[in-house]
């Protein structure tokens, strides 16, 4: 990066309008694009190459308004606050132009620079909808691009447009009395405040997340504060109302002036999909049907690749080794239990890698396909059971993707009690997607009931907890349900598997020093007789109690580091021949409830604070025990040992 | 005219006591050039408020609240009509339609705006015979969006929110007065279309969008060809979502 003061650029957007892949062209790097709202959680930033000046592009997470109602959407506004950016990229879905425009609404207020992407459009052509974009440049006082993010198209018109973004005319005045109020507060605040409208308007509705700290000193403040209550109160109206119908008269115009021609909306796929996936009568085998179609191809077509592998490259090497180096403790070191080869470095590649690969590549499908959120509706009511609404639905079920995005997502939740339970649940019994796959892979030596009943379990165990957390945890008052569904899309190939390289890319950058740092740890561990002693401690536990060979210990250690070390342990060991039906059901249970990774540790302390973070994170381990050892008792019980 | 500003007083005392009570200073400073101590103290010696001697807290008698409620009443459901029907500005016509307190005449009207809980404001409507009942319904010209049949469509008439700030976000995604929405799925979880979005929704808020009984249809034709179903779909004042109303627990 050089010293001089490159202009910014922010790309703004209501949730999976596709900034992220407006973003990825613009600057030739990679963020992860799905179709589902949320993605992109904490802004990311990279250089626009192709312009002659300078410029950073930075990509925000998608929000619905300026005035904010969780916390989750705060983020654009700190950003808003704390970088200036010089030009609003505002990207608009052209299926949804009119819920956008309520947003360009607010945005346009804000006074900065700006162009619009009028994107998806090759999905609106299709339809046969059509959207004068003359007129829509017209009417906002801004250069409009026509796109299509997922194919590249308009990516060069874009550059160019960005050279002449303009500042829009201002959309519309509110109402004459929300105007006066407006003008009355505004000798009361400083005349440098950026955004001053904007934050004027935000003052009036009383928007709870805005800090008045910065717009004033402590006693301004309060005459502030006052200054708003005593105008509220002699406005005779909602003044939320009144705002957003000033807002949608505006948008309706726009729109009736710039929407040529309605849309049918027919895709065959689609509404087959949405309609299958979301009647629980199909919903429910549907979902069954995407569980045990990929159990089955990672256990067969990773099991083939990881041998293949193996037998290519892993196998000879370690032999190889076996021959040329004596016994010893550098023999030890390369290619023992704990070596850095084989614990470490091939397990990572050869073991692990082809599970990840094609698991990603399965969820990726499903991700780009819009199916995800789908599954919040089949399971929303058995949450409300447990007292959990809506809010705290999707945030779970993006756990399945990344339990540590998922536990940020969980901002959007507005009750604590709420948000407290959703992030326990996240990191408590589901699998990430890394996890998922490497449960269905050591699970496939013994076979699909385990995976049924090791699922069934984990499922159950979350209901239980939910409801459990429910009593215990103080009530208070939750917002309503509502969730924009994805469109139901064709997956496109080439971009799954470019989502898919770049996670095993990631994977493989930030875990192959873990590995073998891991494995160097426990070959001095038990070097200096740690592990035996630490085995002979926790014999009755693991033994007695969870009915798991004793050399499960280490992959309870390695868990620490990080799961997918441990699975490729478990795994080696299945491979062996050495987990018996129950033994394998009860470690693929224990590693995936037993301590959450690093990052998702990291997550629940800073969105609980240490206290409370620690007291979940161990209550979690004790619990993982001791269920893991009911289930074995059970599972005992039933089947005999 | 006597009545009228009676009314003015009545209402005002109201609209003070429902945000937590108040003083005889403090409906002075409400109602600015209008107050008139003498309609004030026409109210106390007609048995309808009592002023505390020291405080000058005002308070409703149980028969000065009945008046007020009707008056209120009346006032935030005639807002309703005027805002939902005519599209209009409310405020104009709703002060003088608030005189004429016929309690049937409200009922009747808060019975075919599908027993409104709000004024367009926000402000709470007082409850009335009618919703305590709250059968009558097949009277109704709104309905809760709840009351359509899977793939039917019909137009918004006005949308209540849990909290008022949530119109910001229901607005936003279009679900507005004069919007057309398609109800796609009921069960576990409700599904609704609008302007081309779907969107899942709990119970509560799909009981809060109240639509437009004549407006519902079973092709929600956005091609030109559904025009003629349109048409004699519309002639039914009845739809055929009713069939679920006697399955509709009542809480």
């Amino acid at each position: 990066m050089s010293t001089a003061p490159s202009k910014k650029i922010i790309i703004l957007g209501l949730p999976n309008t596709g900034k992220t892949q407006i973003f990825n062209n613009l600057t030739g790097t990679y963020g992860i694009v799905s179709n589902y709202p949320m993605t992109t959680l904490q802004a990311q930033r990279a250089e626009v190459k192709t312009l002659p000046e300078e410029y950073t592009l930075i990509d925000a997470p998608g929000f619905h308004s300026l005035f904010i109602q969780s916390e989750e959407e705060l983020e654009v506004r700190r950003l808003l606050l704390s970088e200036k950016p010089d030009i609003i990229l505002h990207c608009i879905d052209a299926n949804r132009l009119k819920q956008s425009l309520f947003l360009t609404f607010d945005i346009m207020e804000l006074g900065i620079p700006m162009v619009v992407s009028l994107n998806a459009i090759d999905e609106t052509d299709a339809k046969g909808m059509a959207i004068d974009e003359k007129e829509l440049s017209k009417a906002l006082g801004v250069p409009v691009v026509k796109t299509a993010a997922t194919e590249g198209r308009g990516t060069a018109e874009l550059l160019s447009a960005l050279k002449n973004a303009t500042v829009p005319s201002l959309p519309s005045k509110y109402p004459e009395k929300i105007e006066e109020m407006i003008e009355a507060l505004s000798d009361r605040v400083p005349i440098e405040i950026p955004y001053r409208r904007k934050i004027l308007l935000l003052l009036l509705l009383q928007d709870s997340f805005l800090t008045w700290e910065w717009l004033s000193g402590k006693e301004e403040q309060e005459n502030l504060k006052r200054a708003v209550t005593n105008l509220l109160e002699d406005y005779n109206g909602n003044i939320h109302y009144a705002v957003s119908r000033t807002k949608n008269r505006w948008v309706s115009e726009i729109a009736s002036n710039t929407i040529k021609k309605q849309g049918v909306f027919s895709d065959r796929f689609s509404e087959g999909m949405a309609r299958l996936s979301r009647n629980p009568a199909t919903g429910f085998p549907l979902l069954f049907f995407f569980l045990l179609l990929s159990y089955f191809i990672v256990v067969h077509v990773a099991g083939f690749l990881e041998e293949v592998l193996s037998s290519l490259i892993s196998d000879p090497i370690v032999s190889f080794i076996g021959r040329i180096i004596s016994d010893g403790w550098i023999k030890d070191f390369l290619i023992g239990d704990y070596g850095i080869l084989t614990l470490g470095l091939f397990n990572a590649v050869f073991t692990v890698l082809p599970v990840l690969s094609v698991f990603f590549l399965l969820f990726g499908l499903l991700e780009d396909m819009g199916y995800l959120p789908n599954l919040s509706i089949l399971v929303r009511r058995l949450f409300n059971r447990i007292g959990l609404s809506g809010k705290a639905i999707m945030p779970i079920v993006l756990g399945f993707g990344c339990k540590t995005m998922a536990t940020l997502t969980t901002r959007s939740i507005a009750s604590k009690k709420e948000r407290t339970i959703a992030i326990f649940l996240i990191a408590f019994g589901i699998p990430c997607s890394a996890q998922m796959g490497l449960n269905m892979a050591i699970l496939g030596n013994a076979g699909v009931a385990s995976f049924i009943i090791a699922l069934g379990f984990l499922f159950f165990v979350e209901l239980v907890a939910g409801a459990l957390l429910n009593k215990l945890i103080k009530d208070d008052a939750s917002g309503s349900f509502i969730l924009e569904l994805p469109p139901f899309r064709i997956p496109n190939l080439y971009a799954v598997l470019k989502k898919t390289y770049y996670r095993l890319f990631w994977f493989l950058r930030e875990s192959i020093a873990i590995f073998i740092i891991a494995a160097v740890g426990l070959f001095v561990f038990d070097a200096l007789g740690g592990l035996d002693f630490l085995k002979w401690f926790l014999h009755p536990v693991i033994v007695n109690w969870l009915g798991l060979p004793v050399d499960m210990v280490e992959a309870l250690i390695l868990t620490m580091a990080r799961h997918e070390i441990a699975a490729g342990f478990i795994l080696n060991l299945s491979n062996a021949g050495r987990l018996s039906f129950i033994q394998s059901i009860i470690s693929v249970v224990i590693t995936t409830m037993f301590v959450p990774c690093i990052a998702n540790i990291v997550a629940i302390f800073k969105e609980l604070g240490a206290k409370t973070g620690l007291v979940m994170v161990l209550s979690i381990n004790l619990v993982s025990f001791l269920l893991a050892g009911i289930l074995n008792w059970t599972l005992i019980l039933f089947l005999g040992s | 005219m006597g009545k009228h500003l009676l009314d003015e007083h009545r209402e005002k005392i109201w609209i003070l006591l429902e945000s937590g009570g108040g003083t005889v200073e403090e409906l002075e400073k409400k109602m600015g050039e209008k107050y008139n101590t003498e309609s004030l103290e026409q109210l106390v010696t007609g048995g309808d408020i009592r002023v505390d001697e020291k405080t000058h807290e005002i308070n409703f008698t149980p028969k000065g609240l009945e008046a007020g409620r009707l008056l209120i009443r009346s006032h935030r459901i005639a807002e309703r009509l005027i805002s939902d029907v005519l599209g209009g500005e409310f405020e104009i016509g709703a002060c003088e339609f608030e005189h004429l307190t016929n309690k049937d005449l409200v009922d009747s009207l808060c019975t075919l705006l599908g027993h409104p809980r709000e004024c367009p404001h926000g402000h709470p409507i007082p409850l009335g015979e009618c919703c305590r009942i709250s059968a009558d319904t097949v009277k109704s010209s709104i309905l809760p969006l709840s009351s359509l049949e899977i793939g039917q469509c019909a137009e918004i008439a006005y949308v209540q929110c849990k909290d008022k700030r949530e119109i910001h976000l229901l607005e936003g995604l279009q679900l507005k007065p004069g919007t057309t929405v398609k109800l796609h799925q009921r069960f576990p979880t409700y599904v609704i279309e609008v302007e081309g979005t779907q969107i899942a929704v709990d119970d509560e808020v799909v009981k809060n969008i109240k639509i437009w009984v004549s407006s519902t249809r079973s092709s929600c034709g956005e091609a030109a060809g559904d025009q003629a179903e349109d048409q004699a779909q519309r002639g039914h004042r009845r739809p055929r979502g009713f069939r679920f109303r006697g399955r509709r627990r009542i809480p």
